[in-house]
């Protein structure tokens, strides 16, 4: 009967589909020390995640090379959480806990995945390392994350500041990218000027992956705005401000980590040039170990290091120092060694509190011929 | 072939092994995966209502869940109740939106409606978004309470994985029970052919709301129950990306078959855990195995699951199939027809009330006049013939009779009581009954349901019986397919009951649609060209069966082109011509009127003496007007 054999078709192909799982996993606990990582290898922020495993596999080598972790080679495995999707991401942080049993998760990185995920890990079942900025991220009480990048008021404060400082104005408009990061630098902004008694004269927003932004644009223009605070990921903050100088635009920007990165700095062009922003990750900083750390990125994968490799970067070399600090993979332990911690990493020197923030500074970053130079370092 | 025993042993077999994986110590991964496939399997199988069984494309089924989960997540936070109260609440709010919906499925329909609705989602989407103080923004709503039942397990995963299970079989079992009654068959009817459904008395809006009403009750439930088991939900939950994944469940599994839903999202939320370690390319995997899923079973995987099913379904008859003797239709016994003398019309004076009264009717379709004030009655218990050429209007008169089409100007009149204006389900409980031209029969159901589906039984079936199916509604589904089985007696098919409509030839399907008309025994059949397609012995049959409705009291009124058939039943006949009544009489004399003769043969055409040479044979000079039919 034609049906049946569908069937049996059908159910060889699945059979056949569902044996690849047990072939191609499978990790070696006892001869090596397994760390996780959530990072979105697929998907809209597919090239983050790029520089993210990048800069991870950079620190493994190094990791190695000194010896490892609790005497055994460190392995790091890879799950896709495909940036900011909640369910992607809780899968991802649940086949590392309970498959691959991994004591220390390094991402997610996006704020609504760390939410996402934080009731399944709280409870001790591991310590997750992740350059998220959102302030719920720590406030929510979960001890067992650990944030190693100035979040998101800590940016907004350091930058609106010294803009308003440096460019004597106080007629601030804000565009924004409708996600989580987007929404929350928009709310952080708002209440740094509000502490100064003041409002942003417009506030726009976009959608991830828009190409034209002239409705909002025009609207600032009209809005009498001098300075536009940009809150959004590398290709639209590029095409932002491209579109900017084509309409004729006067007013000067400044923006998120995103304004400062390679893409945007490529993507933008000659409208790049006295853009501000915050960053933690400079690649002109001058400091030794941050040179040394350029350097080497540069000779293995040909493209200067950016926020996200150098970010994950250090979290796996800080997983690595708290685990050996720890003499243990137990997460409870590994997490108390952080509380001692201290790690001069490429982003800054990371001491960590109770909450889980490590990281209280922020670079203020001018673009001068297309180069990002550090202005002033703000310490909270 | 597995009998109805086997197939349900099957069934619980199944079951029992989805049931099984937290007794059996499996990881929490895979069963928090599981999880995530009954609460998917839910809101997909409302999709499937509205799509695959309604016909209605809709493609936000992600913002219903949105609905559900923020609804159900904001009790619980802010109103501090339990989930037990909070859920049925967000299904009561999520039901007046889909009332909504249906309403507006009403007046937008097929691309239009995908389109609205895919716009619905985004500003959904939008909405939760930019509504930080109700909502929680981008960063969405985290800490809700998620129940504990150490009972059942030690991680919420294993706790919870018996409930959503649970939940997702009731679910699908009432859905089943729903498709088998009226409900279910009128939606059908509508998917199929909407036009034949509502002449046939289905009330398409109620249909239609009902319809979304369920899509976004179920896509609610799975979203409250989503928000219950992990307690966080945000924006990015109900993309519309997510919107196409439950769509892409329901093609998987076969639009229009429940049990395939289930296989669908059972697959599309397995597969690509199942090949994560592919790593960078598991997803393109993913996207391979979903093609060939598609080439080896086109129609989705629910031929599996309907199979295992059929025992629930409707259609379904233990046994081999009955052998049936190739019927080319009508099985009249003719030596009892000719026993008893065709009865003559009733004695019709000119003092009983017609029937039906058409006065002054005309309708214009833009500049063209389809008719232009005609006027005649049609007298109780007599059939009645309407001929006349090609585009005379005999199908717009019919039409507006039945209440598809409503008329420009002029009245007409069913005992006394305007026709015009009321929707064609008004119009056919009122007592009136048509066959179409072309063959309208819903293909995807059997000829019994197809017949079943008019009769007054069936129709005063109430929403809520059909859903919850009390013994009250059995005995309505029986007296309605007694009733069909007779109707089918009567026309002479009675073997045909239980195929297929779409496996018809065109004479039977002719046939089908004939009993139906009959079935819920109408005051006034309107029979649109009724013998097309039919040989010609076959046509005297069926005037014996027209003459037979007669005797019991029915008037019918007849569009028909052969002039054998006409002069053979119809007690008067009224001829059409480009929009006009030109004659109306005993069919005699009507067809030696002179004015008829003219519109049927044309004007007296001055005709050029043929040449001997051959011409060009695909020049034409004049346009044909000469033949009838």
């Amino acid at each position: 009967m034609k049906s049946i054999s569908n069937v049996s078709r059908l159910l060889a192909v699945s059979a056949l589909a569902l044996s690849l799982g047990p072939v191609l996993g499978g990790h070696d606990v006892h001869a090596q020390t397994v760390v996780g990582a959530s990072a979105p290898l697929t998907g809209p922020r597919a090239l983050l995640g790029r520089n993210f495993k990048q800069g991870v596999e950079l620190a493994v080598e190094e990791i190695n090379a000194a010896g490892g972790v609790l005497g055994k080679p460190l392995q790091v495995v890879f799950e896709d959480d495909q940036g900011d999707n909640p369910n992607a991401a809780l899968n991802a942080v649940n086949k590392l806990m309970q498959v691959a049993k991994t004591p220390v998760i390094l991402g997610p990185h996006f704020s609504v995945a760390q939410l996402a995920t934080q009731k399944t890990y709280c409870n001790g079942t591991t310590v997750s390392i992740t350059g998220a900025t959102g302030i719920p991220v720590t406030a929510g009480g979960c001890k067992f994350v650990l944030r190693i990048r100035g979040n998101d008021e800590i940016q907004a404060r350091a930058l609106v500041e010294f803009a308003r400082r440096e460019l004597k104005t106080d007629k601030i408009g804000v565009i924004a990218v409708n996600d989580d990061m987007g929404r929350g630098g928009v709310s952080r902004i708002t209440s740094v000027l509000e502490s100064s008694g003041l409002k942003p004269v417009a506030v726009e927003s976009h959608n991830a992956g828009d190409k034209d932004f002239s409705a909002q644009l025009s609207r600032l223009k009209n809005a009498g705005a001098e300075l536009a605070i940009m809150w959004t990921h590398d290709n639209e903050a590029g095409l932002i401000v491209r579109q900017a100088r084509q309409l004729g635009l006067k007013m000067r920007f400044a923006g998120s980590t995103s304004a400062s990165e390679p893409t945007f700095i490529k993507l933008a062009g000659e409208a790049s040039e006295g853009v501000l922003s915050g960053n933690d990750f400079v690649a002109s900083n001058p400091a030794p170990h941050v040179q040394a750390f350029v350097k080497k990125y540069q000779a293995k994968y040909g493209t200067a290091p950016e926020i996200w490799a150098s970010t994950y970067y250090d979290a796996a070399h800080l997983a690595a120092k708290a685990i050996n600090a720890a003499g243990s993979s137990d997460p409870e332990k590994v997490r108390a060694a952080f509380a001692t911690l201290q790690h001069d990493g490429v982003l800054a020197s990371y001491r960590c509190k109770e909450n889980g923030d490590c990281n209280h500074q922020i670079h203020i970053v001018e673009v001068k011929d297309g180069q990002p130079i550090v202005r002033s370092t703000v310490k909270f | 072939m597995a009998t109805a025993t086997t197939r349900k042993a099957l069934l619980i077999l199944f079951l029992t092994a989805l049931a099984l994986p937290p007794f059996l110590g499996v990881n929490s991964y895979y069963l928090q995966v599981l999880n995530l496939a009954w609460i998917a399997a839910i809101a997909a199988l409302g999709l499937n209502i509205a799509t695959g069984i309604t016909g209605q494309v809709v493609l936000g089924q992600a913002a219903m869940m949105g609905i559900g989960a923020y609804a159900t997540g904001l009790i619980l936070l802010k109103a501090d109740l339990p989930w037990w109260i909070a859920l049925p609440f967000a299904l009561a709010l999520a039901a007046v939106v889909g009332a909504g919906l249906g309403l507006v499925s009403v007046r937008i329909r097929g691309h239009y409606l995908a389109i609205t609705t895919l716009g619905l989602n985004e500003i959904f989407r939008l909405v939760v978004l930019n509504e930080e103080w109700l909502t929680g923004g981008a960063f969405g709503l985290r800490d809700i309470p998620v129940p504990s039942l150490p009972a059942l397990g030690s991680s919420t995963a294993s706790q919870l994985y018996l409930p959503l299970l649970g939940a997702a079989i009731a679910v699908y079992a009432l859905t089943i029970r729903m498709y088998r009654t009226r409900l279910g068959r009128d939606m059908r009817a509508i998917r199929d052919d909407e036009l034949a459904a509502e002449s046939m008395g289905v009330n398409s809006r109620v249909t239609k709301v009902v319809a979304f009403v369920i899509c976004a009750v179920w896509g609610a439930l799975a979203g409250g129950l989503y928000v219950i088991s992990i307690g966080f939900v945000s924006p990015n939950n109900f993309v519309v990306m997510e919107s196409i994944r439950l769509l892409l469940m329901v093609v998987i599994g076969g639009l229009g078959s429940i049990g395939g839903t289930f296989l669908g999202a059972v697959v599309v939320t397995v597969l690509p855990e199942a090949l994560r370690d592919l790593q960078l390319i598991y997803l393109a995997a993913f996207g391979l195995g979903v093609v060939m899923i598609l080439l080896i079973a086109p129609r989705g995987l629910g031929v599996v699951a309907d199979w295992v099913l059929a025992p629930y379904l409707p259609g379904y008859r233990e046994g081999p199939p009955a052998a049936v003797a190739q019927t080319t239709g009508l099985a009249l016994d003719r030596s009892v027809a000719k026993a008893a003398p065709v009865p003559a019309a009733p004695a019709s004076g000119a003092d009983s009330m017609p029937l039906l009264a058409i006065r002054d009717v005309s309708k214009h379709f833009g500049g063209v006049a389809a008719l232009s004030d005609v006027s005649f009655d049609v007298k109780s218990g007599e059939i009645l013939g309407v001929i006349g050429p090609n585009g005379s209007g005999k199908s717009t008169m019919i039409n507006i009779c039945s209440g598809i089409v409503p008329l420009s100007s002029g009245r007409v009149e069913l005992d006394g009581r305007e026709l015009n204006g009321r929707p064609a389900w008004d119009v056919h409980a009122l007592g009136v009954s048509r066959i179409f031209q072309n063959v309208r029969l819903w293909n995807s159901m059997t000829v019994l349901e197809n017949v079943m589906l008019p009769h007054p039984a069936s129709r005063r079936s109430g929403l809520l019986e059909s859903i919850v199916g009390t013994p009250a509604l059995q005995a309505k589904e029986d007296e309605a397919r007694q009733a069909a089985l007779d109707a089918l007696d009567l026309i002479g098919i009675r073997a045909l009951a239980d195929r297929r409509a779409s496996d018809l030839s065109f004479g039977q399907s002719r046939l089908v649609e004939l009993a139906r008309a009959v079935v819920n025994k109408p005051r006034l059949l309107l029979l649109d060209e009724p013998a097309a397609g039919l040989r010609g012995g076959l046509i005297m049959e069926l005037a014996d069966i027209l003459l037979q409705l007669r005797s019991q009291g029915m008037t019918i009124l007849v569009v028909e082109h052969r002039v054998k058939l006409i002069m053979g039943m119809c007690d008067r006949v009224v001829v059409l011509n480009l929009g006009e009544k030109i004659a109306e009489g005993r069919p005699a004399d009507v067809a030696r009127d002179p004015v008829v003769v003219d519109a049927y043969l044309g004007g007296r055409i001055k005709r050029e003496p043929r040449q001997a040479v051959a011409r060009p044979p695909l020049v034409r000079e004049r346009p044909d007007t000469r033949r009838a039919s």
